[in-house]
């Protein structure tokens, strides 16, 4: 089985929405004090900016603290889990198994030790319980389970390779972030305008 | 934006409200006033001390993965949020519209607030000075912008500046040949009729600035626009 089967899937701070909202809520704020402070206005233009980016990315992890996941939303990537997920779906995870443990049915996120892409499937095998238990996953859209996929001599899954299960997602919102990685050019004029947008507008 | 001989639109309320804010400092600090830098200095130290504390959430997390530095990052996440909420109360409560804080050369903090409404083309100033005392004097004043903007759009001073050393007798002290000298203003502050009497004798000999303060008696008279 080819490794393009699987439904590799992306981390998404999703910025863009977070910091416009940040923007707005600065930019109502005061006329900031002006005349002779000339770097104090320019040190108050990059403070404005480093908010915004700071503010996303702690509400970033805040969100992480809360659901015990290293990347608590993300971005399906391929369409090995339709037609219950598909390429552009963005992902809020869950990571705490505060009621009951994680059990065949359900849709996760793991990480393929020594692998830097995480994948989302479904849990089709478990044998035992508990921290130990052995997990196998599958792509429901996929002919075999993921054995291939694991890691060399990795034949199973346990619970600390989970970063999350699915518990609830946005259609097509992804969209943005594969345009974003596919032509990483556009992070650049994002970021950019992103700063110019704070520096230049005055209320 | 800033700069008083460029033109602005006199249909864009924040250019006209952000280009009188900046003639504020720029007078006041011509009459020596010292201006104080405190509420931005508060704000700026607030902002990058919350920034410090990401920056340093960002390189733990970087370096040694999310799960080896879990319990900081929550800590981290709760104390980032602290200071923000603080700094966002500074900007919206403590520092909300102050666009000029400083002392006169006589020892009097001055602190000036600038407030316009929407699609309103009037300039809102509260100007609250306290005196050596710690007491409280509160002037308001509310003008059209088209008294010191012309019809290109150019910042004109001098109207400027009259209408904030008539309203303000702390100002108007400073520098009385701005002074435009109304009925209200010869009875309630005797020091300032005093000062642009020593000004006008200063200047009588063929002061054209003084003599025309003096000629003008009771209404101020606004330059053709």
């Amino acid at each position: 089985m080819s490794s393009s089967h699987e439904t590799s899937i992306q981390a998404s701070p999703s910025t863009s929405s977070l910091s416009s909202f940040i923007n707005r809520l600065h930019h109502k704020s005061p006329t900031m004090i002006s005349g002779l402070g000339g770097p104090r206005q320019i040190a108050a233009s990059l403070m404005n900016f480093a908010m915004v980016l700071s503010t996303a990315f702690m509400m970033w992890k805040g969100l992480s603290v809360v659901t015990d996941s290293p990347s608590p939303i993300v971005v399906v990537l391929s369409g090995s889990m339709e037609p219950a997920f598909q390429r552009g779906d963005l992902l809020f995870l869950w990571n705490r198994n505060l009621m009951r443990e994680t059990d065949v049915g359900e849709v996760v996120v793991y990480e393929v030790r020594d692998k830097d892409i995480p994948i989302v499937h479904r849990i089709v095998r478990k044998f035992g319980s508990g921290e130990t238990a052995k997990l196998l996953t599958k792509g429901d859209n996929n002919l075999s389970d993921d054995t291939e996929l694991y890691a060399r001599g990795q034949d199973y899954l346990v619970r600390k390779d989970i970063i999350g299960s699915v518990a609830g997602y946005i259609p097509f919102v992804g969209y943005v972030t594969i345009a974003l990685s596919e032509y990483p050019a556009l992070k650049t004029v994002m970021l950019g305008l992103m700063g110019l947008t704070v520096i230049m507008q005055r209320e | 934006m800033s700069n008083a001989t460029e033109r602005v639109s006199l249909y864009s309320l924040s250019d006209l409200k952000a280009t009188s804010d900046d003639a504020l400092p720029n007078y006041l600090n011509s009459l020596k006033f010292k201006q104080s830098h405190f509420l931005t200095d508060v704000r700026l130290a607030l902002g990058y001390f919350t920034f410090a504390i990401s920056g340093v959430t960002f390189l733990w997390d970087h370096k040694y993965g999310f799960a080896h530095t879990k319990q900081w990052t929550a800590v981290a996440v709760a104390v980032y949020f602290v200071f923000n909420t603080i700094l966002t109360w500074w900007m919206l409560v403590t520092e909300r519209g102050v666009v000029y804080q400083g002392t006169a050369p006589s020892g009097e903090f001055i602190s000036i607030v600038s407030a316009t409404k929407k699609n309103v083309p009037v300039y809102n100033l509260t100007i609250t000075v306290t005196d050596k005392a710690s007491k409280k004097h509160v002037f308001t004043f509310s003008k059209p912008f088209t008294a010191w903007f012309d019809e290109t759009g150019r910042f004109v001073a001098v109207p400027f500046q009259e209408l904030l050393a008539t309203t303000v007798p702390l100002v108007g002290k400073c520098d009385p040949k701005r002074v435009t000298v109304s009925q209200d203003l010869l009875d309630a502050t005797p020091e300032v009729l005093d000062a642009i009497l020593a000004a006008n004798s200063a200047a009588a000999v063929g002061s054209s600035s003084a003599a025309e303060v003096a000629g003008k008696g009771g209404k101020s008279k606004r330059r053709k626009a």
